[in-house]
């Protein structure tokens, strides 16, 4: 029997190492530490102290750090809003419902339009405002009291689980980021180097494909390095720097890739060109220092594009040059990228990095923004709280209040992720799963038990098993639910209180509030991977075809950026959405279209400099790639235009030797060639009379278009 | 047991010490930063805790033999 179908080996793989065991024992001594001072100060939800602690715990001490700051802020103003909202319209239910639906909606969409960690606090203070009014509205004479006590149990878990976890073997982001600093270092050298030996390895193309994504996943990290607890704290800014060097790489990779290949289907590869590809390749490949100098390389690689383009280049010519162009950036960006990892490594090193401070000042940081999801999920969230409020008024339910809470719960919880049907579904159900095993500790176990000290020691399983589920990401959402569901239920107060009744009706409450929130999301269906996937391709169109049309100056840096990390998502949610070998292509096709930004923007750079008629051709390139861009895919007739026209930019920019900006235009306008019309056949050699450019264009002709 | 009277909202002494003292805290947290004094710490949020509870020890300890004016019970 082959070894990993014994059971006690798959039983292994469950078991917990050293960080799952501390992180276990100290979120059992932050809820203990929580429940003691609850009990002791006399507040009335010592559970809902409990339960931040289980949610705010996080295997990364400055996360969870950053995560607790920012529900506090979140949970004061929502009380605040309560405070607000409740003693006005305590006589107009319906009144109070849609003011309180509204809130919870706006800060929704806010809370999506911002994917940093600070989005938390937005998403805390809407359904913060909602548990408060909604469970208080019984009593609205005290929802001053219901507010403050509810900001008093939410601070003490969020300072229980932050000294327990800062104290007791904290885990520094810093430290993991050095490690991921490193791991993508090794993943860069390894797909470069393949791209230029050419071997198929599975392995590294998924790291490739996953780079993007990757490459978001650091910086969302960094947000919480203010918050570390390491000695040394990482300058959040090296990060940044390091992010806008990865993201040059991928698409200079392709472009790479892509050249060399059409030259190796025209030819081998002329002596020159073949040594310089070997020595770039040898010092990509170097582990160790290698022995030629980056500038060294640089400086190669740009004297032998020079000396390709001059004259009258021919196809072959034109690529050659656009390869060594390539290699050069790459050169260059991958020794920043060393320098920069060098310096995470080891701080010290930092003071002596004079280019990324400059590098530094390109602007706000430029992640993609969904306005259009983000407003309907906060539409969707009013829309459910609104309907339980209704359905709670019309039947006069008791307990209505906690299922309106926790419909708005349902919906903010998992409004980020691409998938919030999934997400919810589980959460309702492991909801629903825990109710007889809260019954069972409300109603047998509790009552039979006396003192602190009992209480503590006999929920630590409890929390033991939620917080090992919670480390593992596939168990996250069920462990959360579970705390949820069993602290809601065995509702611990001061006094006991619980009945059958209670227990009964309350795990009712929570289950139909997450269940009308999930059949509402069903229903709205706004959002999966796939449709995110097709959002995402359709905004880096929209701004790829404003690229085109722009007159104005683009920050290339900005628009990489911004590019990869819509490349990252799309790659994420394919992947997550299981679409396999389509998904491989349409990931492609996105990379295709970042690339093809990137041409834009450096044609925009030459531009400005260029004169005469080298402007004018220019400026016909803009207009047709516009026209292509913005035409259908069936619609050949503007690719046979865009094709003539850059055809005739690159006889006009050529046959000018003096020209300003000479070589690099002709090296941008290949690049757009291959980007925009991959099929068209090799440009032909500037020819005078015009009557052979329709000759050129009706005989490669079957594919003018992309 | 001293109360800060903030135009009618009474706030604990402990409270508002508490803030002086986190903020004395962000002070020398920062100054350490800037020239580099973590380096000869073991634990730094141990060392942060600690600091701040002797700070605020030492707010509470001199704002009761000190008085203050506006506070309400001393």
């Amino acid at each position: 029997m082959p070894a990993n179908s014994r059971p006690w080996t798959r039983l292994a793989a469950f078991a917990p190492d050293r960080r799952a065991v501390i992180f276990t024992v100290n979120n059992c001594l932050a809820v203990s530490l929580a429940l003691f001072v609850s009990l002791g100060l006399a507040l009335p939800h010592p559970f809902w102290a409990m339960v931040t602690v289980l949610l705010v715990a996080n295997p990364l001490s400055g996360a969870l750090r950053s995560k607790a700051l920012y529900r506090v802020a979140g949970t004061i103003v929502g009380a605040a809003v309560s405070v607000l909202l409740v003693p006005p319209l305590q006589n107009a239910p319906v009144l109070l419902s849609l003011a309180l639906s509204a809130w919870v909606g706006f800060c929704l969409f806010i809370s999506l339009l911002e994917r940093k960690p600070n989005a938390y606090a937005f998403m805390l203070s809407g359904y913060t405002a909602s548990i408060v009014a909604f469970t208080g509205i019984n009593a609205p004479a005290q929802i001053f009291e219901t507010a403050m006590a509810r900001v008093e149990e939410i601070s003490i878990g969020i300072l229980s689980v932050s000294v327990v976890h800062s104290l007791f073997a904290p885990n520094s982001v810093t430290a993991f980021l050095k490690d991921r600093v490193r791991g993508l270092m090794v993943d860069v050298r390894h797909w470069l180097s393949r791209d230029f030996s050419g071997d198929p390895d599975d392995a590294v193309a998924l790291k490739r494909r996953r780079f993007a994504a990757d490459i978001t996943e650091l910086h969302l990290l960094a947000t919480h390095l203010p918050f570390d607890t390491a000695c040394e704290r990482l300058d959040h800014r090296l990060i940044a720097a390091i992010e806008q060097q990865f993201s040059r790489l991928l698409p200079l990779a392709a472009e790479c890739e892509d050249r060399l290949e059409q030259l190796k289907r025209l030819g081998r590869l002329d002596d020159e060109l073949q040594t310089l590809v070997s020595s770039v390749f040898a010092w990509i490949a170097a582990t160790a220092p290698p022995s030629v100098a980056a500038d060294e390389l640089m400086a190669r690689c740009a004297d032998l594009a020079a000396r390709r383009l001059a004259g009258a280049p021919d196809w072959r010519a034109l690529l050659a040059a656009s390869v060594c162009a390539q290699l050069g950036a790459i050169v260059d960006v991958l020794a920043k990228c060393r320098a920069l990892a060098a310096a995470v490594m080891d701080p010290g090193l930092e003071r002596g990095l004079a280019f990324y401070a400059a590098e530094l000042d390109a602007g706000p940081r430029l992640l993609d923004r969904d306005y259009g999801l983000a407003a309907f999920s906060g539409l969707a969230a009013t829309a459910v709280v609104m309907s339980v409020c209704v359905f709670w008024t019309a039947t006069a339910w008791p307990n209505g209040g906690l299922a309106a809470s926790f419909a708005s719960i349902g919906c903010c919880l998992f409004a980020a992720s691409p998938d919030p049907e999934v997400s919810l579904k589980r959460m309702t159900l492991v909801v629903l799963a825990s109710q007889p095993v809260a019954a069972f500790y409300a109603l047998v176990i509790l009552p039979s038990i006396d003192g602190y000290v009992a209480l503590a020691l006999v929920l630590a399983p409890v929390v033991a098993v939620i917080s090992y589920f919670q480390l593992r990401p596939a168990t996250n959402v069920v462990a959360i639910a579970a705390a949820f569901g069993f602290f809601g239920t065995i509702n611990i107060t001061e006094t006991y209180s619980n009945t059958l009744e209670t227990v009964v009706n309350g795990g009712m409450a929570e289950f139909l509030g997450l269940l009308m929130a999930y059949i509402a999301i069903r229903l709205i269906r706004m959002t999966n991977f796939e449709r995110g996937a097709k959002r995402l391709e359709a905004r880096i169109r929209r701004d790829l075809l404003g690229l085109a049309r722009s007159s104005g100056s683009v920050d290339q840096t900005v628009w990489t950026r911004r590019a990869v990390d819509r490349l990252g998502l799309i790659t994420q949610y394919l992947s997550a959405a299981r679409a396999g070998g389509r998904g491989d292509t349409r990931i492609g096709a996105a990379l295709v279209d970042v690339r093809a930004g990137l041409s834009l923007t450096a044609l925009h750079q030459v531009r400005r400099r260029a004169s005469g008629r080298g402007a004018l051709a220019l400026d016909i390139v803009f207009e047709r790639t516009a026209r292509r861009l913005s035409a259908g895919p069936g619609d050949d007739f503007d690719g046979r235009k865009l094709w003539a026209s850059i055809d005739h930019a690159l006889r006009t920019v050529s046959r000018t030797p003096d020209a300003a900006g000479r070589g690099e235009t002709l090296i941008v306008l290949t690049n757009l060639r291959r980007v925009l019309l991959p099929a068209a056949p090799g440009f032909s050699a500037p020819a005078p009379a015009p009557a052979r450019v329709a000759g050129a264009a009706a005989n490669g002709g079957d594919d003018g278009g992309a | 047991m001293a109360e800060l009277d903030l135009n009618g909202v009474f706030v604990p002494g402990l409270l508002a010490w508490a803030a002086l003292a986190y903020l004395g805290r962000s002070l020398i947290a920062w100054m350490m930063d800037l020239t580099g004094a973590w380096r000869f710490i073991w634990h730094r949020p141990l060392f942060d805790m600690s600091l701040f509870v002797i700070l605020w020890g030492g707010v509470s300890d001199l704002m009761f033999n000190i008085g203050f004016p506006g506070i309400g019970a001393s």
